[in-house]
């Protein structure tokens, strides 16, 4: 099993449509995949026509494997499975907190999916938490998109000072860019200035009125619009990910 | 795509089946839907109509691990019983009738293995099939599962009205509570669920085209009373012997596999140790000449026999010898395969010749007469079959121990072969009488005469195929002198030749195990009243 969070401390960087068709796309790989939406504002869910059964809470989503096997739903597409999100998930924090060791739980109540899935992906909600520290713990391969503004620029810096003052593992760490214009100067200067630093992914998410739609068409884009240039792109940027990965 | 229509889950527990009424089965679904909540709706998803052949094999292994094996097209399909869902496919065009190893890699193929390697599928009948499937959607237009009814029609009937139908449903993971409370609203009218699943429904249609489902086993299955003349007991299983002969006489004409004859051979074999070892229980002047017929018949499959064998071990041949003599096996095969084929057309108009069909006769009017024998050829005709059963057991049990301790410190052939015959027939006592005994004592009483069995076996096997091959070698090296045949038997013959050594190095210790305290206890039991 392949643990790939996506991750952005900035909300409103195209993190849940990344997630939503990555996790798609490696679907139709063959293998099952599982979708964990961490958003409290559930739009993972959303795109997917979900909504969490009404009996579900944080609580039970860290009491691991029984419990989290009850609230996976099938997405309509073929092994893509679905962990909705549920708004108590903004408790999610307190709960770890008060758990024994907060950072390794969601790793440790993972393990337990391992032969179900190949693929696990977390949309995290944009913040620096526990919650994030927990994912980071469980996840293979951090995935940050990043709008190329110097903004975004600023909080993938915070993003890497933290991994440094934790003593975490920062090589598992990957950016790419999301919402390039290709007429903004800025954008271009930006994608030129780090296209060629370590740790940043080459391939490019356009800005595209196709993904936004996303919420209309309430499926991946690369479902329904597969020959749309975002869609396109995320195939490119879902190749270029697997064939870095040095875990295959 | 198939896949659409029977989700197949990751989770087991999922499904919801329901018989229908044939007559109502369509209409169903669409009786559910009035009832359903706001804004919830079916949506028609596929109908497709489908020819299914069903296979198994001779003894039925698929349908015994609970599965119906059926092409549709050029796929063949494994189904679950208890379902009715799609467990397996595989692209396949299946003829008349396969082996699994034919089928190419892959789960099925593997699966079928498991069931069985030796016996053929073979095509059983044909149904049509209708499928149809709708999903369920909610208010967001999220599917929460399919609901699916099928409807199967025999080719042969004429009838309009299928003669199955079920509806099932498959909800996707984490919708089962959505997909229950569906299920509730089904028309009550239309279902009679009897919890059987597919199976009742696959055993009907198997038995409306004439097939018994699971009616074919060549184990003694006889329910002896320990009370009642062991003439009748034995008259009963000679009775069984000749109908495991008679259903495998299609089996052998067709060649589908090889155990069709090897069935009807140790049918004959069971009969006539079984006749020779019951002293007194029937008059010699007419169990001989009915034994005598049996013993006619069997000698015309003996060397088809063989030749099945040997074929049968190909493979393994094949793996013993390095790449370099597999050119020369394959001669070998190749001659013997020919061979088959001429030995199995003589066999097989042998059982349509009115030669066999007089043999035949003169046993069954030996195994149809239950008259009590006169006392003075046949003295122990009325005795009770318990005391017989103890009697011949001990008898048979104590040759065997005796014969063992005297097999010298050489073992020679002779030895061995002479102890294999023995095993044999205390073997089929054992399971003739096997009824009579509680199977805490029995069954461990015949595992442990099989250990025995399986050493002397293996060394007979090897014996008889080094004596075959050296045979062949003969020809070989006389005739066209084909250096790379002589080279692979050759090569054959050292790997048996050491297997053979193997085996009897380790008689010894195998009859010691035979004739511990703890199996001559349960021999004892078997023995005393």
């Amino acid at each position: 099993m392949k643990t790939i969070a996506l991750y952005s401390i900035k909300g409103g960087v195209g993190k849940t449509a990344s997630a939503v068709n990555m996790a798609y796309l490696a679907s139709l790989q063959g293998e099952p995949s599982l979708l964990c939406d961490l958003d409290s504002q559930g739009a993972s869910s959303y795109y997917f026509r979900i909504s969490a059964s009404r009996k579900y809470n944080s609580e039970k989503f860290l009491k691991g494997k029984s419990r989290m096997y009850e609230h996976i739903k099938a997405t309509d597409f073929d092994n893509l499975d679905i962990l909705p999100s549920d708004f108590s998930y903004r408790n999610l924090d307190i709960e770890l907190s008060e758990a024994k060791k907060p950072q390794k739980k969601l790793r440790k109540n993972l393990e337990a999916l391992a032969e179900d899935y190949r693929h696990v992906f977390f949309d995290c909600p944009p913040n620096l938490t526990l919650l994030s520290e927990s994912v980071f713990a469980a996840s293979d391969l951090i995935l940050v998109p990043l709008i190329p503004t110097t903004l975004s620029i600023r909080t993938y810096a915070q993003l890497l000072d933290f991994f440094n003052e934790h003593d975490l593992d920062r090589s598992r760490i990957r950016a790419f860019f999301t919402m390039v214009e290709k007429r903004k100067s800025m954008h271009a200067e930006i994608i030129e200035e780090h296209q060629n630093t370590a740790g940043f992914l080459r391939q490019q998410i356009p800005n595209s009125a196709e993904v936004e739609k996303m919420g209309i068409y309430r499926a991946p884009l690369n479902a329904v619009r597969p020959a749309s240039a975002a869609a396109k792109a995320y195939r490119l940027l879902w190749d270029e990910i697997t064939a870095t990965d040095p875990g295959r | 795509m198939r896949n659409t229509v029977m989700i197949i889950p990751r989770m087991p527990g999922y499904q919801q089946f329901r018989i229908l009424n044939p007559v109502d089965a369509l209409a169903a679904p669409h009786m559910t839907e009035a009832f359903l909540q706001d804004g919830y709706r079916l949506r028609e998803s596929l109908f497709r109509e489908e020819v299914r052949t069903y296979y198994d094999t001779f003894e039925w292994q698929a349908f015994d691990k609970g599965f119906s094996l059926a092409s549709v097209g050029k796929v063949l399909y494994l189904y679950d019983l208890e379902s009715g869902r799609t467990a397996d496919s595989a692209r396949f065009s299946a003829p008349c009738s396969f082996f699994a190893g034919d089928l190419p890699e892959g789960t099925l193929r593997k699966r079928l293995l498991e069931a069985s390697a030796i016996r053929a599928f073979s095509r059983l009948t044909t149904l049509h099939i209708s499928l149809r499937s709708w999903k369920l959607l909610d208010r967001e237009e999220k599917t929460l599962g399919t609901v699916n009814v099928e409807c199967w029609r025999g080719v042969q009937t004429e009838k309009i009205v299928p003669s199955a139908s079920f509806i099932s449903l498959n909800p996707l993971r984490g919708y089962q509570e959505e997909m229950l409370e569906a299920a509730a609203l089904l028309d009550p009218e239309a279902h009679c669920s009897d919890g059987r699943g597919v199976r009742r429904l696959f055993i009907d249609a198997m038995t409306d085209a004439g097939f018994q489902v699971g009616g074919y086993s060549s184990k003694i299955a006889l329910q002896l009373d320990p009370e009642a003349p062991v003439q009748l007991s034995a008259l009963s299983l000679l009775r069984f012997t000749t109908s495991i002969m008679r259903l495998n006489e299609d089996g052998i004409r067709k060649s589908i596999d090889t155990e069709f004859l090897h069935d009807y051979r140790v049918a004959i074999r069971r009969a006539r140790s079984i006749l020779a070892q019951l002293k007194g229980v029937f008059p010699p002047e007419t169990a001989l000449p009915a034994s005598k017929a049996l013993k006619a018949v069997a000698a015309k499959t003996g060397p088809l026999r063989d030749l099945d064998v040997y074929l049968l071990e190909k493979e393994q041949f094949r793996s013993w010898l390095p790449e370099a003599l597999h050119p020369g096996l394959d001669t070998f095969f190749a001659a013997l395969s020919r061979r088959r084929k001429v030995l199995q057309r003589s066999f097989s108009s042998y059982l349509d010749s009115p030669e066999y069909v007089a043999l035949l006769n003169l046993w069954n009017a030996f195994i149809t007469d239950s008259a009590t024998p006169d006392p003075l050829p046949a003295p122990n005709a009325s005795l009770p079959t318990i005391t017989v059963a103890r009697r011949t057991i001990r008898k048979s049990w104590k040759k065997l121990i005796r014969h063992g301790r005297m097999v010298s410190r050489e073992t020679t052939d002779d030895e061995l072969h002479a102890m294999r015959i023995d095993c044999k027939k205390l073997r089929y006592l054992l399971e003739f009488f096997i009824s009579l005994y509680p199977p805490k004592t029995i069954t461990p009483a015949i595992r442990h005469l099989k250990g025995l069995q399986d050493n002397l076996g293996s060394f007979v096997d090897c014996s008889v195929q080094l004596a075959f091959l050296s045979e062949q070698l003969e020809t070989a090296v006389t005739g066209r002198n084909d250096v790379q045949l002589a080279a692979a038997l050759g090569g054959l013959m050292a790997v048996l030749h050491e297997r053979q050594e193997q085996a009897r190095k380790e008689f010894h210790k195998a009859f010691s195990r035979f004739q511990d305290d703890r199996t001559t206890e349960l021999f004892e039991q078997l023995t005393t009243g």
